[in-house]
């Protein structure tokens, strides 16, 4: 039997040992308390509310979204590919990033080509047709049902579609028609006059609104999309509502930034 | 080894009111803490918990909400404490910082690095347990207002939600060093309570303790008590 001596040093000994291990996990804690908001760069504050965080299927992530995710991007030089197959003829000619004009704002227009069909700003229905806007997923064009996946990224894109004898068409697949008359003018285009190229293109580009939507005509209540039909959360709804881009873009229709960041 | 276990003397610390507010404090704070700290190893507790993250971090985000409700209401019961209840004011006024307070830091510090022989003689709370307390009182208000404005996200513009992001982290990474560099050692390593000071619990603190932390304090309840009993015996005579 171990003396009261013994019993009282074993207990003494296991206490130490405990609290030196509680001492370790607080340091290394605290270190990297440290590291992360000392030493790890620039913080995303990210507020996301009860938003999922699960990242869906590799197969429709984007290429490289963790990488773009991760860095700032001030120093991002690699190209972030959206990795969604698509069909359209607009980003057969015009790519992913399509918005390369205004240097000012291109990049909201770019961030929303992430995850919205061209059509959606580019074709504005008339006010006798009657156009849902639903997500669609990308391989198999199937409206989804729940949004999982990081914000934006949920394996498919806003599409519009049009209400016709109550059956709904794609608006961003051109008939059989028109995208044989395309792809054949993408083929031919080397070939073309002038003149040519510009019937064709007037032609192709047709159907498209001479002015884009803009920003306030869908972040707005009763505004051009139906958050709630695209289904987002009634809270991620009130935001995207109440965005400050309505009011910044009402207020500041131009943007003035620091001269010194024109270009010389 | 704990002093207090080893003296027959003891004297109260903290009253039940004060350490149930502690026990509260001291459990949402570890709740807050550890939810809010997962959201900046999301990648590793998702890579960890795969298919289970979803659950998880809807979970975090619901006990997080939670623990910051508590720790609102137990500040704002600690404020109609120290307003209301006389064992409030009491604390209260024994926290408000005083100059010898500066010169109690410096003597102390002059203690530690060898150039005095005594420390110097403190009461009932010394600086450092001031300077914690009215921290809490700032990190408080900092963390309330700035995680009231992001659990209310849409009603502000993007630009607010940022600042109060950064505010949110940065109170929540200062109150968390301090926690563990100052709060844990002085209840937990520091050798005259080593391995835990259990006024927490009992509410009680050792007259060793007493002489060696709070002398003033220690000396005044002496001289209160002797009075009490001369009290007593001039009353029985």
């Amino acid at each position: 039997m171990p003396s009261e001596d013994t019993k009282h040093c074993l207990k003494c000994l296991a206490v130490d040992l405990l609290m030196g291990l509680v001492f370790l996990a607080l340091i290394g804690f605290g270190v990297w308390l440290i590291y992360i908001y000392f030493l790890r760069g620039p913080i995303d504050i990210e507020t996301r509310g009860f938003v999922s965080r699960t990242v869906r299927s590799e197969e429709v992530q984007p290429i490289h979204v963790e990488k773009y995710r991760l860095s700032h991007f001030h120093n991002l030089d690699d190209v972030v590919l959206k990795g969604i197959p698509s069909e359209s003829l607009c980003v057969k000619c015009h790519g992913d990033y399509p918005h390369t004009k205004e240097k000012k704002t291109r990049s909201f227009f770019n961030a929303h080509a992430w995850f919205m069909a061209c059509e959606v700003c580019h074709i504005r229905p008339d006010n006798a047709e009657q156009v849902n806007y639903l997500w669609l997923e990308a391989d198999t064009g199937e409206a989804l049902t729940t949004l999982n996946g990081q914000p934006g990224v949920y394996g498919g894109q806003i599409v519009p579609l049009i209400v016709e004898n109550q059956a709904q068409k794609r608006l961003d697949i051109l008939s059989v028609t028109d995208q044989e008359f395309g792809e054949e003018f993408i083929k031919l285009r080397e070939h073309l006059d002038e003149g040519q190229v510009k019937w064709s293109l007037k032609k192709i580009h047709k159907p498209l609104a001479k002015q884009a939507v803009f920003c306030d005509e869908c972040h707005t209540r009763d505004g051009l999309l139906d958050f709630s039909q695209l289904l987002y959360s009634s809270q991620r709804v009130l935001h995207l509502q109440s965005l400050d881009m309505a009011s910044m873009v009402k207020a500041y229709e131009e943007f003035h930034l620091p001269s010194l960041l024109d270009a010389r | 080894m704990n002093d207090t276990v080893n003296n027959k003397s003891q004297f109260i610390r903290l009253t039940r009111s004060q350490r149930i507010q502690h026990i509260i404090l001291m459990i949402s704070t570890t709740l807050l803490i550890i939810t809010g700290f997962m959201l900046q190893a999301d990648r590793w507790f998702i890579s960890v918990l795969g298919n289970a993250s979803e659950a998880v971090f809807w979970w975090r985000g619901f006990i997080h909400r939670v623990a910051g409700v508590v720790v609102t209401v137990i500040c704002v019961y600690h404020l109609i404490y120290v307003v209301v209840s006389k064992e409030g004011r009491s604390w209260f006024l024994d926290m408000l910082p005083r100059v010898k307070d500066i010169v109690d830091a410096w003597q102390n510090i002059m203690y530690m690095l060898g150039f005095r022989k005594e420390r110097p003689q403190m009461d009932r709370f010394f600086y450092l347990e001031k300077l914690e307390y009215w921290s809490v009182y700032f990190g408080m208000f900092v963390v309330i207002v700035t995680g009231t404005m992001m659990w209310t996200e849409y009603l502000w513009p993007k630009f607010y939600i940022d600042v109060a992001g950064a505010f949110h982290l940065g109170e929540a990474t200062l109150a968390a060093l301090a926690i563990i560099v100052g709060h844990i050692f002085s209840v937990h390593y520091n050798p005259h309570v080593y391995p835990m000071n259990r006024a927490f619990i009992d509410g009680m603190i050792s007259e060793d303790l007493m002489k060696e932390e709070h002398r003033l304090w220690y000396e005044r309840e002496m001289n209160k008590k002797e009075n009490q009993q001369n009290g007593v015996d001039d009353n029985a005579k």
